[in-house]
């Protein structure tokens, strides 16, 4: 996704048939150009969450890793660009291939998988066959499907079934 | 004297024994009296109509689309809804204009100049909506493949959101140019009627100095010609383009093959019904009754009843082959949320297929045809329906699309979807007053083109050709 | 630009214009022009004037357009920034039918527009002017030009035969300069130019 060249049509957001694209319907951030766009004789009544970001104080919670998107711009989910970014700085440095799994390595991970409980996301390097991902797609064919694969849109993200008959399995 | 010859039985184009000064002055005296009450009445409601549209506007570009209630799910809704509305009735002016004349239909010179203009305005009307749409307008000029320095960074040629643009610009251009090409042999009448300093100099300007001469007459007959040419694939083409906006896409009750064709009728359809609406207004104020004679209503209402059931086909071939197909997103789409009274759109589907395929029907018989009441109530229900059609199509598929985890709330306008909307109409309606006011709205060169051949008095006098042998007749009438 | 002398014959019907055009030519007298109010079809043959050559100005425009289209799009998206959109072939031809269609049509159309009133010699601003006022309204009008071995009265008299309603002589400057129809124009010399 490039924020800069974003129009704001709306219509990747219309064709996207999972519906995981997310529009900046207003300024969230007190970031952009328009200098009565928080003046509420003009555009009404607004939520006092909307000037949070006017302090400088409090935009300090942002990372500054990440590219505040201006009114206006269509996001989506970057899988964590800049952690990618680092982790690739990081390998470079040492050196040698990004590890993503490979041997148990991880040069990042994103923040859901990190966050996630019960490991159940996997983020890696597909082109690497043996990152974490790629085994977890060869170990698991039967499993492993993608949403409305059907549409051919050739998603990034797959997902594993659950296993289901598991007293057979056990017995 | 050509060897054209009408038929007695056809209707006279052009009523009440006139001749060419007449036609002149007939068609000129709206444009050289002052304007009356009513025309002050109408514009300044348009003009106030406009002042709301563009108040809307501002409050919506400083805040953000925001000010509007569309959602993750639903991201167009009523600003693309009116896009192809206002684009759709646009096309009944071209093809009056250039297919008519590519097909000799006479009929066309009564009515050409008036649905050209609309179709200009109505093109300028639906040009706001991809604009004003947008998250960051400021940055529209992105859209343009221009060499820059970022790169340099060019546009997508593969998106049909980019072929729109060159159609929409295209078509708004050749339209412009063949209206004005048009105007200029009238626009040089009322300047050599002029009386006042001031119309004279507007004229003569807006004339750019035409005399009548043979040589560019000759010229202007083959430019006419050949715009009507290009105006005419034009006309196919560029509402196609239109709908592969929604037919390159996966999404259920968008991705169909179904749209170009479907589009095209449903615009000629929407722009003939906004055609009479006009018309019906202009002819009984302007007392044009002899140049808009019934004839001219009627041949505009058969080919609203035969758009109309084309329309009507599409419809049904659509639910048809949601069923046949066994494809279960598209069933749903149509089963679910559109052909269903308890959708939360259901309504708007069987208003749809009612004013569209039902009502319609009723120009089968003469009388309806010729009924100037039934024909004008009947165009507005068909621009309702027209405006349902292209509501159902974009915002019920994107409404309940695949996945049941993207879909969220029902959609409904915000006062400034609606202000836009109506500020539309303002631009349209003050354009068009103003048109009506300062340009001729019949094309009088044309009309007195047909005079000799098809005015009332011309065909009872030549009448007697019928009885004529071939021979004298040839000999008369060659050259 | 200079006078010249001209014999102006206003006419009211078509089909007495016609056969007097005709009647003109072969009595020798040179026809500057005919004005109508309307294109009647047919005179341009019968005064003699060739084939416009519009038409072929509008192809070439058109072909022009293509080729803009075409050669613009593929450079682009095959030799400067190629790029995988939806894993399609760089060199994606269906999908750029509707663009390169659209600039024919644009380009054709705008170019023959412009030399239309190029050739015409049509503009704002621009001033020509009127033999007859009428001519425009209902009035043919046809203009014999005068050399100088011309007998305008043999003129007047040949047209009033051959059906003009109006005939009368007029000194006036063709061609066509900047100028605004609500004020007459004023040469700077008043030249009367006989044309040998």
């Amino acid at each position: 996704m490039a924020y800069n060249r974003c129009i704001g049509t709306r219509y990747c957001a219309n064709n996207c048939p999972y519906k995981v694209r997310r529009f900046n319907w207003a300024d969230y951030t007190g970031a952009d150009s328009f200098p009565d766009n928080q003046d509420q004789t003009i555009v009404g009544v607004l939520d006092p969450a909307v000037h949070v970001m006017n302090e400088d104080l409090s935009r300090m919670v942002l990372n500054p890793d990440v590219t505040v998107r201006s009114r206006g711009v269509m996001e989506k989910c970057s899988f964590c660009v800049q952690r990618l970014q680092e982790g690739k700085l990081k390998a470079k440095r040492a050196n040698r291939a990004l590890m993503t799994g490979e041997d148990g390595q991880w040069d990042l991970k994103t923040a859901c998988q990190q966050s996630c409980p019960t490991n159940a996301i996997v983020f890696g390097n597909i082109n690497n066959s043996k990152s974490g991902i790629s085994k977890e797609r060869i170990e698991n064919t039967k499993r492993s499907f993608y949403s409305l694969e059907q549409l051919h849109v050739m998603p990034n993200v797959n997902y594993l079934v659950k296993v289901r008959n598991r007293e057979e399995h056990e017995a | 004297m050509h060897l054209k010859y009408e038929a007695q039985i056809r209707e006279p184009l052009v009523d009440g024994d006139k001749d060419y000064h007449q036609v002149s002055e007939d068609i000129c005296r709206p444009i050289e009296v002052k304007p009356s009450r009513l025309w002050y009445i109408g514009f300044f409601i348009s003009v106030a109509l406009l002042l709301f549209g563009v108040w809307s506007v501002y409050d919506q570009v400083v805040y953000g689309v925001g000010q509007w209630n569309l959602n993750k799910t639903v991201g167009w809704g009523w600003d693309i809804t009116n896009f192809v509305w206002w684009i759709g009735i646009g096309h009944a002016g071209t093809l009056i204009s250039a297919i008519l004349l590519l097909f000799r239909q006479g009929w066309r010179t009564g009515v050409n100049r008036a649905a050209e203009a609309m179709t200009i305005f109505a093109v300028i009307c639906a040009g706001q909506f991809p604009i004003w749409h947008m998250g960051r307008v400021w940055l529209a000029f992105f859209i343009m493949p221009y060499p820059n320095s970022r790169g340099p960074v060019w546009v997508n040629f593969n998106s049909p959101l980019l072929w729109d643009v060159f159609a929409v610009s295209t078509y708004f251009t050749v339209s412009l140019l063949f209206w004005y090409t048009g105007l200029l042999p009238d626009l040089a009448l009322i300047r050599d009627r002029a009386k006042t300093k001031f119309r004279k100099f507007f004229y003569g300007i807006t004339s750019f100095g035409w005399t009548g001469s043979t040589k560019h007459w000759q010229r202007h007959e083959a430019l006419s010609l050949v715009l009507a040419g290009l105006a005419t694939p034009l006309v196919l083409s560029v509402h196609t383009i239109v709908s592969f906006d929604f037919a390159t896409s996966v999404i259920p009750g968008w991705h169909t093959t179904i749209f170009p064709p479907y589009f095209v009728a449903g615009a000629i359809f929407s722009g003939f019904a906004m055609v009479q609406t006009l018309l019906l207004i202009l002819r009984k104020v302007f007392s044009l009754q002899d140049y808009i004679t019934l004839g001219h209503i009627e041949a505009m209402n058969k080919v609203i009843v035969l758009t109309g059931s084309i329309v009507g086909i599409a419809y049904l071939t659509e639910l048809f082959i949601a069923f046949y197909s066994q494809n279960q997103y598209e069933a749903y789409a149509f089963f679910y949320t559109r052909a269903n009274l308890f959708s939360p759109y259901g309504w708007a589907y069987y208003g749809m297929m009612t004013c569209n395929v039902l009502s319609p029907q009723i120009f089968w018989f003469r009388k309806m045809r010729r009924n100037l009441y039934v024909t004008f109530f009947m165009s507005i229900i068909v621009n309702i329906g027209m405006w349902f059609e292209r509501f159902v199509i974009i915002a019920t598929s994107i409404f309940r699309d695949y996945l049941p985890s993207s879909w969220s709330i029902y959609y409904s306008p915000s006062i400034f979807e609606i202000g836009f909307y109506v500020g539309t109409f303002g631009l349209f309606f003050t354009c068009f007053f103003l048109f009506s006011k300062y340009f001729p709205v019949i094309a009088i060169a044309e009309i007195k083109h047909v005079l000799k051949t098809s005015g009332q008095n011309y065909k009872e006098q030549v009448g007697g050709i019928e009885s004529q042998k071939v021979e004298e007749f040839a000999g008369e009438y060659a050259h | 630009m200079a006078k010249k002398k001209f014999v102006v014959g206003s006419f009211k019907d078509e089909a007495v214009l016609f056969p007097a055009v005709k009647a003109v030519r072969k009595a020798g007298y040179k026809i500057h022009d005919v004005f109508t109010p309307y294109a009647v079809h047919g005179l341009d043959h019968e005064m003699g004037l060739r084939e416009t050559s519009i038409h072929t100005a509008g192809f070439i425009y058109g072909i022009t357009g293509t080729a803009t289209a075409l050669g613009g799009i593929s450079y682009i998206l095959v030799q400067d920034w190629p790029l995988n959109i939806g894993g399609k072939p760089h060199f994606a031809l269906p999908a750029w039918i509707p663009i390169t269609f659209e600039l024919t049509v644009l380009f054709a159309a705008v170019g023959m527009t412009m030399t239309f009133c190029y050739l015409c010699q049509l503009a704002p601003f621009v001033k020509k002017h009127h033999f007859v006022l009428r001519s425009t309204d209902d009035t043919f009008a046809m203009v014999i030009e005068c050399s100088g071995k011309t007998n305008s009265q043999d003129a007047i008299a040949f047209l009033e035969a051959n059906g003009a309603a109006d005939v009368h002589e007029q000194f006036a400057e063709t061609g066509w300069w900047f100028g605004t129809y609500d004020r007459e124009q004023q040469l700077y010399r008043d030249t009367t130019v006989d044309i040998a």
